[in-house]
């Protein structure tokens, strides 16, 4: 009760000294704004850089990039082959890595329907770009194994195109028609409109950046929910044998075997990867111990027309949801061997996108590779189709957000996305052979990749995966190391350590401002302190011990320093709304729940301290020298 | 029983090089009840000795006890706890507290005494009462008169109902009149049963006290008679020498004056 009248005295005192008051907290204001502006800046690029990780695949993602061989292979670097199919196929044998992804581009194609065009880069992809790149659908459905098998003229888009060649905002444009260079194509899926999460927050008019703090917490770069199912897998076009092989693969497979030309490996075989298998011949999967052939085609990849087990394990998975969901109406193509099987139906997707869960927001690779990669290609018109984007769903100054959206969307080439089928892309747009088979991606001049992409199965295990993948891909490459791997993993690192410092350094110097704060609450203490010795002996006088002047003036103290942090805290709300208006940048400042708190507990630690000295001169006076006192 | 017991005190207060002995071995024994006054010239150490038994400080040598409690070696808190519970002090300068008003002045030694709040609240308006002041309840400090404001540090003397009263020079920035009207106040305080100590230049004013002490240069000269006892005694001896009337006159003036202060 006493602490009570303690704290009101406090205020009272304050408020009898109003101006006195504002300017001894004026150290304590600034202190608190500028430590939480520090907080929230850094907490802005720390978001802004994760999202942006996250945005490029995440950490798991590792890409295999071209490089120049050491000196040492230079003069036989030619015998290398280069990045081509065959080192996604070999890469697939990895049971390290989740997922392989090959592409290749085709950039400045002229995609058009009616009298629209757009002018972005088209995607050659497989069945698992869709899990590298954290991919989501929203209309329909990804490409399948069968069009990637017949090479089906389908075409998956990204919200951005869609908006672009439909006017209206939020088609459906699933079952249409574009055409690219003039083929016709078949839309069958659209992927997610990927938004970042502070457009998110304009969005949802949620302009207090203390609201903002909430909402931003989500994106972490491990919070990838990993679901390795059925979709994970995708073979090849003509049943090349992609062996995506898990152990849970069982006989279930038999039933499944119904690769186009059932020779080669059954599908009970496949489930034990590592045991040698004696049969299968030729087309036994992949081997590499043992192997020394530096052409390692043969021995790494399955032949044409050996099934693939997982595929069929998934078809078989497939049909039972599809037979449990009382779907039905699919034909029965699905469960005739050899017949168009395994449309990867939206219900798919959609079970596949369910668990990725609440995460699954920033997850999303674009086309691009890497970031220097996105940032060069944003350069060139072919993809420049983002100032357009989602008509409906943004709001406030729309010149701000356009130009938020042309600096560095992580999400701008994702959403500009236009994928076809590898298989597709190869024999219409890539193949030197006129009569192009399925299979002919593995032949012919020009069957490099553009972009070689992979996930890792375990962050755990991500040394051993890349020096396993090394290992592998110098099989494909005839011993030349003519590739590198891009991680995020130092790009993470980097932002870590770089983070904490400017964190520290940014830290230290608010730190140095609010303790000058305290300084001054120490000074005008002091002073105010002599003004009231005659106050103070009078209070001694009707009985106050030492320990109660103490606390009063302490009490004073620490009110002063809290009321300068909250007002501190408004004015570093202040601050940072300022900041976020003139940091066009992703980095928007971010004022987290953490950040509020320190700042006003260490601002009240500073009124302790600032009070401390004070209040124990004035409870060191005698009761009679302070009455005395003039 | 003796309420305040002061054996051989001793104040000694250093200045620089030179020791001045402000009280040099005072005993006096005031009961439970009494209305005292200290008197005697300026310097004489009265204000010394009110600050020693008013706990406001401590003897250099002796022993002052209060109550049966020997405050003469007391730590800081406890002195602090005989000034909240045991003794009212009332000064010269009426030392209220400027930024409170005359509730809140008067408040002060029960928050200090840590009573809970219905209870502060009904002594602290229950005191105000007594010193005539509820209409004047939240006034601040300057906006009373002299006399006013002496008689909120009188209600906040004796707020927490404390056994000891003291006053130095209580009257002493008052006018005359004024000065009548509070020492009624401890006339009544006294009437009450407390004992009460004061501290005064005014003869007529020690002339009220049933008992007078009086000091000189630091040391007890009577702790019975007076200034005005010995002028009065003067008068006496001169009247029986010359004519007998004058003294009646003054003992007559002088009643007449004590009588008029009873009945303003
Ligand atoms: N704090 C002090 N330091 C030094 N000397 C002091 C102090 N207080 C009092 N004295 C000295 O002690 C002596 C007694 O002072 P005291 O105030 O008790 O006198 P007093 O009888 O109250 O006088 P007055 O009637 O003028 O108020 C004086 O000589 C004074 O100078
Ligand atoms: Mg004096």
């Amino acid at each position: 009760m006493r602490f009570l009248l303690g704290i009101f005295q406090g205020f009272k005192e304050i408020w009898a000294h109003k101006f006195r008051s504002i300017l001894t907290m004026l150290g304590i204001i600034l202190g608190v704004a500028s430590l939480m502006a520090m907080f929230a800046m850094t907490a802005g690029i720390a978001n802004g850089t994760r999202e942006f990780i996250v945005a490029i695949g995440g950490v798991e993602k590792v890409e295999v990039r071209d490089s120049e061989p050491p000196p040492s292979q230079e003069s036989i670097a030619e015998i290398s082959p280069g990045r081509t199919y065959q080192d996604a196929v070999a890469l697939r044998t990895s049971p390290l890595i989740a997922a392989v992804s090959p592409t290749v581009d085709l950039s400045g194609a002229r995609l058009t329907r009616l009298n629209m065009s757009s002018r972005p880069t088209i995607i050659g992809a497989e069945y698992p770009f869709l899990e590298v790149e954290n991919h989501e659908i929203e209309l329909g459905r990804f490409i399948s194994d069968m069009d990637m098998e017949m090479g089906n003229r389908v075409v998956v888009l990204g919200r951005n195109i869609v908006d672009e060649l439909w006017t209206e905002p939020n088609t459906d444009p699933v079952g249409q028609f574009v055409k690219i260079n003039g083929y016709t194509f078949k839309v069958v899926g659209v992927f997610k409109r990927y938004v970042r999460a502070r457009d998110e927050r304009m969005k949802n008019k949620a302009p207090s950046p203390l609201a903002m703090a909430a909402t931003n917490r989500g994106v972490t770069p491990s919070a990838q929910p990993i679901l390795r199912g059925p979709n994970d897998t995708a073979g090849l076009p003509g049943g090349s044998g992609i062996e995506r092989m898990q152990p849970t693969i069982s006989g279930a497979g038999a039933e499944g075997s119904t690769g186009s030309s059932g020779g080669g490996l059954g599908g009970q075989g496949g489930g034990q990867r590592r045991r040698p298998r004696g049969e299968g011949g030729p087309s036994g999967g992949p081997r590499f111990a043992g192997t020394n052939s530096p052409a390692g085609t043969n021995t790494i990849a399955g032949g044409p027309g050996s099934s693939d087990p997982a595929q069929a394990e998934r078809r078989a998975r497939w049909r039972q949801q599809r037979q449990q969901q009382g779907e039905g109406g699919q034909s029965g193509a699905g469960f005739t061997p050899g017949g168009p099987g395994l449309p990867p139906t939206a219900g798919q997707q959609g079970g596949a996108n369910r668990q990725r869960g609440p995460g699954g927001e920033g997850e999303q690779g674009g086309p691009g590779g890497s970031a220097r990669q996105r940032e060069m290609a944003g350069a060139t018109p072919t993809s420049t189709t983002t100032t357009t984007s989602g008509g409906g769903q943004r709001s406030g100054d729309p010149s701000r957000d356009a130009r938020r959206a042309n600096r560095g969307d992580p999400f701008r080439f994702k959403n500009t996305a236009v994928v076809i089928p590898l298989s597709t892309m190869q024999q219409i747009f890539k193949s030197v052979k006129p009569n192009a088979t399925n299979s002919s991606i593995n032949e012919g001049q020009d069957n490099k990749l553009t972009r070689l992409t992979a996930r890792v199965n375990s962050f755990e295990t991500f040394e051993d995966t890349l020096a396993q993948m090394r290992t592998i891909l110098l099989l494909t490459h005839r011993g030349i190391e003519d590739f590198t791997f891009d991680t995020r993993l130092e790009q993470f690192d980097r932002m870590e350590s770089s983070m904490a410092a400017v964190r520290m350094s940014g830290g230290i110097i608010a730190g140095i401002s609010l303790l000058v704060g305290g300084l001054g609450i120490t000074n005008i203490m002091l002073a105010s302190i002599s003004e009231r010795v005659r106050e103070i002996g009078i209070r001694r006088a009707v009985g106050a011990r030492g320990i109660d002047i103490f606390l009063q003036i302490l009490i004073e103290g620490i009110v002063l320093s809290f009321m300068g942090g909250l007002l501190g805290l408004a004015a570093g709300v202040g601050l940072v709304s300022f900041l976020e208006f003139i940091v066009t940048l992703d980095n928007a400042p971010v004022i987290e729940a953490s950040s509020i708190i320190v700042s006003l507990t260490y601002a009240i630690i500073v009124g302790i301290f600032a009070g401390f000295y004070p209040a124990y001169k004035a409870a060191q006076l005698s009761p009679l020298q302070a009455l005395r006192y003039e | 029983m003796a309420m305040i017991e002061v054996r051989d005190v001793r104040k000694i207060y250093t200045v620089g090089e030179q020791k001045i002995h402000a009280l040099a071995g005072v005993s006096l024994d005031i009961d439970k009840g009494e209305y005292v006054s200290i008197i005697g010239p300026s310097g004489s150490g009265k204000s010394t000795m009110m600050q020693l038994l008013g706990c406001l400080d401590t003897p250099t040598e002796g022993s002052i006890i209060l109550d049966g409690m020997d405050v003469s070696r007391a730590n800081s808190n406890t002195l602090s706890w005989v000034r909240n519970q045991k003794i009212g002090f009332v000064f010269q300068n009426f030392n209220l507290l400027a930024k409170l008003n005359v509730y809140e002045n008067v408040e002060l030694p029960l928050i200090y005494a840590n009573m809970p709040g219905r209870e502060r609240r009904k002594r602290t308006l229950e005191a105000i009462e007594a010193v005539g002041l509820m209409e004047r309840i939240n006034n601040r400090p300057n906006q009373l008169s002299g006399g006013q404001s002496q008689r909120v540090a009188i209600a906040r003397a004796l707020v927490n109902r404390p056994k000891i009263i003291l006053a130095d020079e209580p009257t002493g920035a008052l006018d005359t009149q004024t000065g009548e009207t509070i020492l009624q106040l401890f006339r009544e305080v006294s009437r009450r049963g407390n004992t009460v100590a004061l501290v005064t230049h005014d003869p007529d004013i020690a002339m009220e006290t049933p008992r007078r002490i009086e000091l000189r240069d630091g040391k007890l000269v009577s702790a019975q008679e007076s200034h005005y006892h010995r002028f009065k005694q003067a008068a006496q001896a001169e009247a029986a020498a010359e004519e007998p009337q004058p003294v009646s006159i003054v003992e007559q003036a002088l009643r007449g004056d004590m009588n008029n202060g009873g009945n303003p």
